[in-house]
């Protein structure tokens, strides 16, 4: 398991020391239902910054998340959030914007009226200023009149996000919230969050996407099983994954031709061809592979039809660093 | 509270569930002209015990009100959009006060309606 505690400014998660500037302090916490156990004794501390939660679907991050904002109750461990126990304690939500994984709207409301409701609801002064503020923050202006049924996906997650947004609260917790969303949705979402967080929030956002997370998150919370497999910096999980031995299926014209030279390069550990004859290549350096498997094919006049990754899912990845 | 109630009352004026409750509702007020108008009518005994008490207060209304009443909640979880409600910092009394204000809201016309032309 990789730790790397860091710094409360770029955002940090540390597993196993208790944190003064801890924003949520999740200690030895355990969440079964029945015979099945979600989260297995999982203890860290979370301070400001963007913090990605990682891990495949059914590993126990929304269970997890649901603990931490209150939603449901832990069967062994605690879960506080500034200091104070999150269950059963509606005032601490004026500190706490949440938005969850399903994105069911209210249809009949206009995208400001939900806005609006929200702020309300949550005891918001000044509240015309503060919807017309969120709303711009999710670059959503134009389409506020219109009934919430009539928008896109992207779109009623980017309200829901206002909806989260309109108190200001210095935490956000965000359950796989770039679901819909089109890649320039992604692209303002990444910005919106980086400037959240520079003004010292706390936000915390799962996906079961790498990549998502790679390019949000500064550090990560990697739930595997319902357990933290590896927590830290993302660099450090990254150099992790790539060292990882990958298995590359490469469909060739001549596949015993290209197992004999491809087995030459420094990048490539083992090579077999398997019964349909496609060349199985086995690298712990994929990115050196991409550039020479080319120039090998060039150079020995060999045509490449398919070149895959055999194990690269996130489940593998995972499981890679579980044993790790 | 006020927008727990608002958002409840909403929920609950869809077309479909209305004109259901319409129609329920008008059932003993039809029942009860059918009986008025045959040429064996009821005496008031007879009417009061199969109209009002059996068909009226036996199972119109409670069907009028548990149909709304669990769409209130229903409907919420059944969308996932309750967290909308319970993740805010207000106490829990504050969502299911306005929630039963709303449902007596839209139940009690109808029932009330009903009662009046059918007695």
């Amino acid at each position: 398991m990789s730790e790397h505690p860091v710094t409360p400014s770029n955002g940090g998660v540390i597993p196993s020391e208790a944190r003064d500037d801890a924003v949520i302090r999740v200690d030895h916490v355990s969440r079964w239902f029945g015979s099945v156990v979600a989260v297995s004794d999982v203890t860290f501390d979370i301070t400001p910054g963007i913090t990605g939660l990682l891990g495949p679907n059914g590993a126990g991050k929304t269970t997890l998340l649901r603990m931490m904002t209150g939603l449901a109750a832990t069967s062994r461990g605690t879960v506080t959030v500034f200091g104070e126990p999150v269950r059963d304690n509606p005032p601490l939500y004026k500190r706490i914007g949440v938005m969850s994984e399903h994105e069911t709207v209210y249809g009949f409301m206009k995208g400001r009226e939900f806005v609006r409701m929200m702020g309300e609801l949550r005891g918001v002064s000044n509240l015309e200023h503060a919807v017309d503020k969120a709303i711009a923050l999710v670059d959503l202006a134009d389409a506020q009149h219109r009934p919430m049924a009539t928008y896109s996906r992207g779109m009623r997650q980017r309200m829901r996000l206002a909806g989260t947004l309109v108190h200001d609260p210095e935490l956000l917790i965000l359950d796989e919230p770039l679901n819909g969303a089109d890649p320039r949705q992604r692209v303002h979402f990444k910005h919106l969050l980086q400037r959240l967080a520079a003004e010292g929030r706390t936000i915390v956002l799962s996906s079961h996407i790498l990549e998502e997370v790679e390019q949000l998150a500064d550090t990560v919370l990697l739930i595997v099983n319902g357990k933290l497999a590896a927590s830290g910096e993302f660099r450090a999980i990254r150099a992790a994954l790539n060292q990882r031995p990958y298995h590359v299926k490469v469909v060739s014209d001549s596949p015993r031709k290209l197992a004999a030279a491809v087995v030459a390069l420094d990048s490539v550990d083992a090579v077999h061809v398997d019964p349909d004859g496609a060349v199985i290549v086995l690298s712990r350096n994929v990115r050196d592979l991409q550039i020479e498997l080319p120039r090998l094919a060039k150079s020995t006049a060999i045509s490449l039809r398919r070149v895959e990754p055999l194990d690269d899912s996130l489940e593998s990845v995972f499981g890679y660093l579980v044993e790790q | 509270m006020g927008s727990v109630y608002r958002l409840t009352l909403r929920q609950l004026s869809g077309k479909w569930r209305l004109s259901i409750m319409t129609v329920l509702s008008a059932m003993p007020v039809v029942i009860a002209i059918l009986m008025l108008s045959s040429e064996q009518a009821p005496s008031v005994r007879e009417f009061e015990q199969v109209v009002l008490s059996g068909m009226l207060a036996g199972s119109i209304a409670p069907m009028v009100v548990l149909a709304i009443a669990a769409a209130a909640f229903g409907n919420e979880v059944e969308d996932r959009t309750i967290a909308n409600l319970t993740l805010s910092p207000i106490p829990r009394w504050h969502i299911a006060v306005p929630k039963l204000l709303a449902v007596i809201t839209i139940a009690a016309p109808f029932v009330v309606v009903s009662a009046f032309f059918t007695s």
